[in-house]
């Protein structure tokens, strides 16, 4: 849910990355801090555990500048991976405007990305929502691990409507802000 | 029902000096340091008060999922949602209330040398007024300022 600020002409958005547990959802809200200036992105929250699990989600609050007049600010959040916190990231995606879909590419995730996908789908029904009425787009990352799907076999089992999707090392940047990109243009286009 | 597909909350400058009204009027009358209202989607709609000195986005997001996060412990025990919430400090603190039929959160940050049944009280009755004003802005006719998709594209561009 969008919310467009006609007194302040401000609009504020909300994306969530979501994915299986180690995936590097956080990573990417980390490499996207680190490079961004100050002015641009506000401080990151990290709600984790001591061994840096998220626990409940991370923030990162974006101004990504004017459009028509507008000022756009995105408010970026991850979702616990691990598969007992399910409610937290049901309570995550309240208010969601964009999905980053985070898959771990290593074969032996190959099994926990799909139950996160469709862990995903059933949380958004929660909400009214479907993979077809939310914009989303999927981010292959640890494409530098040594054993993993091939970028075909990612594609024939989590994206078969073929939304946009990207190859990423989240650890070194390398397609984190081509996908942050591509969430922030679906969903300004949605609403237009 | 508020976050359905396609579905924004259009906050119109009648609108937004209305609920600042009630907003600054809470401050005052309370004697609270400031007052948030947040959308449970953890945007920020409205603050009054020392708001500069805070940092109102963080605040929001890290509020609404505090409050959210007590949904479930309501559920153990038969309830929908916890309608409030008091969290002590020892300078500060932070009384919460759900706004009953929109999907809202009333915050409100306040020093320990007023009580909280005072702004218990103060609260509670301006929840009323929000819900209405509140009402009003979620059933305007949802519109965008983007009159065209290809003009964002640039801009965006630009960003990264």
């Amino acid at each position: 849910m969008a919310l467009i600020n006609y007194a302040s002409r401000e609009i504020n958005c909300k994306i969530v990355y979501y994915g299986t547990g180690l995936g590097g959802k956080t990573t990417n809200l980390e490499y996207i801090h680190k490079q961004l200036a100050p002015g641009i992105r506000g401080e990151m929250i990290s709600l984790s555990t001591e061994t840096e699990r998220t626990l409940f989600f991370d923030f990162l609050p974006l101004d990504l500048g004017s459009v028509q007049g507008f000022k756009t600010k995105f408010s970026l959040y991850t979702v616990p991976g691990q598969v007992e916190y399910n409610a937290s990231r049901k309570l995550i995606l309240n208010g969601v405007d964009g999905i980053v879909f985070v898959a771990d590419s290593q074969t032996d995730k190959w099994q926990e990305n799909l139950d996160s996908l469709q862990n995903m789908v059933e949380n958004l029904a929660e909400y009214g929502l479907t993979l077809d009425s939310v914009p989303y787009v999927l981010q292959y990352n640890k494409r530098d691990l040594p054993t993993i799907n091939s970028f075909e076999e990612l594609e024939g089992g989590l994206n078969p409507k073929g939304i946009p999707s990207f190859e990423a090392v989240a650890m070194e940047g390398s397609g984190v802000f081509a996908t942050l990109k591509a969430v922030s243009k679906a969903v300004l286009n949605r609403l237009s | 029902m508020f976050n359905r597909a396609g579905f924004n909350l259009v906050i119109t400058e009648e609108g937004i000096r209305a609920i600042n009204n009630t907003l600054g009027n809470l401050v005052l009358e309370s004697g609270a340091r400031a007052v948030l209202l947040l959308d449970k989607g953890g945007q920020l709609i409205a603050a009054q008060g020392e708001t500069n000195a805070l940092d109102t986005l963080s605040l929001a997001a890290l509020i609404t999922g505090s409050f959210s996060s007590t949904k479930a412990i309501a559920g153990l025990l038969g309830e929908n949602e916890f309608k409030v919430m008091f969290q002590q400090g020892t300078n500060h603190s932070i009384f919460m209330a759900a706004l009953s039929n929109t999907q809202n959160i009333l915050a409100t940050i306040f020093p320990n040398a007023i009580t909280v049944g005072r702004i218990k009280y103060k609260c509670l009755q301006v929840l009323d007024t929000l819900e209405e004003q509140m009402k009003a802005m979620y059933s305007s006719t949802p519109e965008s300022p983007f009159r065209k998709a290809a003009a964002a594209e640039p801009k965006i561009n630009d960003l990264f």
